[in-house]
């Protein structure tokens, strides 16, 4: 295509033609450039915050195996004291098992005698603030005995040393009349039991799995 | 006359000039389009790989997901092993050794003393305040009979040494005699030299968790 001859035609179709490059490289610029960097720009970020994600879950997961490890440690531990030196029930009942200890430890410390009572259940209190709750209460009887200051004595540490989580919240000791030697001789005598007993049978399960290997 | 010769013809005749409006023309009307459409290719290849790129890190994030949350829940489980575990702990921690204290009694008690009662009782308290804790509190009563001219001396030498006896200095935060609970024995028979006492003990407090 010729320009035209005259110097203003052509002039004006140059201006016409400079318009059209003009108009064209706003709607290039407009509808292609312009979207595909804000797209760029939003992939880059996407990709940054993937990265950073990623390297996150890598220093997650690179720990996994050690805290595997933590926490088959911290389950057999629990798994230990439940089994050894929490309260077992038998059948929902605590007052049964919790007689034969006592008893077996009276008949250790020379104690013929003793009774055993139920005082009950009960939950070690929590700071109002505190969200989290208890995962253990405590089990408490009441042992009543006739016996010389010596023999109770010899019951407490017998009783205490073969286990370190029991406790005696509550001890009278009185005077019996006409019998100088035998005092009346009331214990309370506390174990900690599970709060929850699905917690305590997961641990328990999780533990036997450990120890069978089923559970790496 | 005209002598002129045209040599070449009108149509034919070219500027002298070096740069030619014409060809600077021709040559940006190919360049420029050539280069802005290189540059918005370059743009469309390098969102193309990007977009690859993200498709791919998409995948390994979907694959890492799972085990960050595997690893989130194991370090919750951690969490509450670890509570359980120091809640248990702390049974054993702030057990009071009722077996020792029964032992160091009878060896604190003055000959010319006779306890006759003793009651010791343990519980659970919250403090107060904005670092509120659960504390296991004891305290002790001992009641007994003294005899004998110096009874005052000895009750007075028994408190003081349920305080300052090293058996006790960890375990027994204060001693006293309460307000009238040093008096005559009233019991027909007793001699009038002897004296019935109480003497009320409160333990340190153990902090629980």
């Amino acid at each position: 295509m010729k320009l035209p001859e005259g110097r203003k035609e052509r002039t004006q179709v140059l201006v016409l033609i400079l318009i059209g490059l003009v108009g064209m490289l706003f709607v290039i610029v407009q509808f292609g450039v312009l979207p595909l960097r804000a797209s760029l720009t939003s992939k880059r970020e996407r990709l940054q915050e993937l990265r950073d994600k990623i390297d996150g879950a890598d220093r997650f997961i690179t720990q996994m195996s050690r805290h595997e490890r933590r926490n088959a440690d911290l389950i057999q531990q629990l798994a230990n004291l439940s089994t050894n030196y929490f309260l077992q029930d038998e059948v929902g009942n605590y007052l049964l098992p919790a007689t034969a200890i006592v008893r077996r430890h009276a008949e250790t410390a020379g104690i013929e005698e003793v009774e055993v009572g139920q005082i009950g259940f009960g939950i070690v209190p929590q700071p109002k603030d505190s969200r989290e709750e208890r995962p253990f209460k405590f089990y408490t009887v009441r042992a009543t005995m006739q016996t010389p200051y010596a023999n109770a004595i010899a019951f407490l540490d017998g009783l205490l040393a073969a286990n370190p989580f029991v406790s005696v919240s509550g001890v009278q000791i009185a005077p019996q009349q006409g019998q100088p030697l035998a005092h009346s001789v009331v214990m309370d005598v506390q174990w900690p039991i599970w709060a929850d007993k699905e917690a305590e049978r997961e641990i328990l399960e999780s533990a036997q799995k450990q120890a069978t290997g089923e559970d790496t | 006359m005209n002598l002129r010769v045209d040599l070449i013809l009108d149509q034919e005749r070219r500027s002298g000039r070096v740069i030619n409006a014409r060809l600077v023309v021709r040559t940006l009307s190919i360049t420029l389009p050539l280069i802005l459409a290189t540059l918005f290719a370059l743009l469309f290849l390098r969102v193309q790989t990007l977009n690859t790129e993200v498709r791919k890190w998409e995948a390994v994030w979907g694959a890492r997901h799972p085990k960050q949350e595997q690893a989130l829940r194991m370090q919750g489980t951690i969490a509450a092993n670890e509570g359980r575990v120091t809640e248990a702990e702390a049974w054993r921690r702030v057990r009071l050794d009722s077996a020792a204290l029964l032992r160091e009694l009878q060896l604190v008690v003055p000959l010319t003393t006779q306890l006759t009662e003793l009651r010791l009782s343990e519980d659970f308290q919250v403090t107060e305040g904005r670092a509120a804790v659960t504390q296991r509190n004891a305290s002790l009563m001992l009641g007994g009979k003294a005899d004998g001219p110096q009874a005052k001396d000895d009750v007075t030498r028994l408190t003081a040494s349920l305080t300052e006896t090293p058996a006790f200095t960890n375990m027994i935060a204060r001693a006293f005699v309460p307000p009238n609970a040093f008096s005559l024995d009233t019991t027909p028979g007793a001699p009038e030299t002897r004296r019935v006492f109480r003497i009320h003990c409160e333990f340190q407090p153990r902090v629980f968790k």
